[in-house]
């Protein structure tokens, strides 16, 4: 937890930014969600590309009061990682669903004053027989006509076109369709509760042309053993959190089909 | 000169004291969700703090599970990644189903990384009550990577 170079406060979370952001194209959103999907990946390209964490994003009462140590160095458990081109906001506690909306308005925002080009949010969408996919599909929502310009770049990802989206990557669409932030949804099928590191691996491999990086996943496959026992309780934290915040909406029909 | 219709004027006054009463109730109302919000927020630490002081002075750590209605089946998956693999011990009962299995001690330390709190883990162990009366016999378990998939024939 160096210095702080510059904070800001967006609806009630603190950006305390003490390194530099820059001005990247892509923030990538890896919130923990289905199978860890966006986290497992996320940390994984920040290992690849060697991505240095700059930010930290605080509220003392929304989030727990939680310092993460790494290496000996105290950080924040919610950070901003950024290679000037690309930024990523990844979390070690869970959302609670109290703090949801906040956040999710506060990172679209800082997003638009950042003046990031996409948002692009990634998670996994439950599948019952996941144990029988060998290779999970990949599903994409756009904001808007800029970001399904940027979902073309993807290969082998179908448009979603029905069902029902619950949690941060809800209320961050709907933001960032008011604030015209545009943003990917990427999703991958993958284990409801339990993480998986092949369907991040799947997420990893689908980001790359976009990020113009040759992104190995090699190594995460390797590790899925580790990844997986090291985040077993995370995942257990993830599912309670997602529970109240009504992720069972998102298996059910919606009423337009009536 | 300007009409002043009293019962237009007082129609007016009670909207408006009827639009304040609504308005509280709604602040009141939001106010309670959010404390009852953070009410299960801390009975969920409480049980989760309570689950790992138990799980890591025991040193066994409970495996992650899903289950699947398959219709005339369950399936029970039971993840345990850094399992030994000649050491999973699946018991499956009338009425409830244990796994257990040792956990690679090179795996627990590049996982935990040297976590004080992790030093005793050594193993998995699971136990679930069936919500209905099996035939063992007709129950099977396979192993697929770190994952050990039990099937149960309902009925």
């Amino acid at each position: 937890m160096r210095g702080i170079a510059f904070e800001e406060e967006i609806y009630g979370f603190t950006f305390r930014e003490y390194g530099d952001v820059g001005k990247p194209r892509y923030l990538i959103l890896g919130l923990p969600d289905v199978g860890l999907v966006g986290s497992i990946a996320s940390m994984h390209i920040i290992r690849s590309l060697k991505v240095p964490d700059v930010a930290g994003i605080e509220n003392y009462t929304m989030l727990p009061p939680v310092v993460v140590i790494q290496n000996g160095e105290p950080k924040h458990p919610m950070r901003v990682y950024s290679n000037r081109d690309i930024a990523f906001v990844v979390t070690d506690v869970p959302i609670s669903p109290a703090g949801v909306a906040q956040l999710s308005m506060a990172l679209v925002e800082w997003a638009r004053l950042r003046g990031i080009d996409y948002l692009i949010s990634v998670t996994g969408i439950g599948h019952p027989a996941r144990v029988e996919v060998e290779k999970p599909s990949i599903y994409l929502l756009a904001s808007s006509d800029e970001a399904s310009e940027l979902a073309k770049k993807i290969e082998g990802g179908s448009r979603i076109n029905d069902g029902i989206l619950v949690g941060p990557y809800a209320i961050i669409l709907k933001e960032a369709v008011r604030r015209r932030v545009p943003n990917l949804v990427l999703m991958v099928e993958s284990f409801i509760d339990m993480p998986d590191p092949e369907a991040a691996a799947r997420a990893v491999e689908a980001l790359s042309p976009i990020l113009g990086a040759k992104l190995d996943v090699e190594k995460l496959l390797k590790e899925a053993e580790l990844i997986k026992l090291r985040l077993k309780e995370l995942m257990k934290e993830t599912k309670s959190v997602m529970a109240r915040m009504g992720k069972g909406y998102e298996y059910r029909t919606p009423l337009m089909y009536t | 000169m300007a009409f002043i219709d009293p019962f237009e004027e007082r129609r007016r006054r009670i909207n408006e004291l009827f639009r304040d009463a609504l308005r509280r109730i709604e602040e009141l109302e939001a106010s309670l969700v959010n404390e009852l919000m953070r009410l299960s927020d801390e009975i969920e630490y409480e049980r989760i703090l309570d689950e790992r002081i138990n799980m890591l002075s025991s040193g066994a750590i409970e495996p992650l599970y899903q289950i699947i209605d398959r219709g005339d089946s369950i399936q029970i998956i039971v993840d345990m990644p850094g399992a030994v693999g000649e050491t999973v011990n699946v018991y499956i009962g009338e009425s409830e189903i244990r796994v257990e299995a040792r956990i690679d001690e090179d795996a627990i330390r590049r996982a935990f990384r040297g976590f004080v709190w992790a030093e005793r883990v050594e193993r998995y162990s699971w136990t679930y009550r069936l919500p209905f009366k099996i035939d063992p016999s007709r129950a099977s378990w396979r192993v697929a990577g770190s994952r050990v998939i039990i099937t149960v024939p309902k009925g």
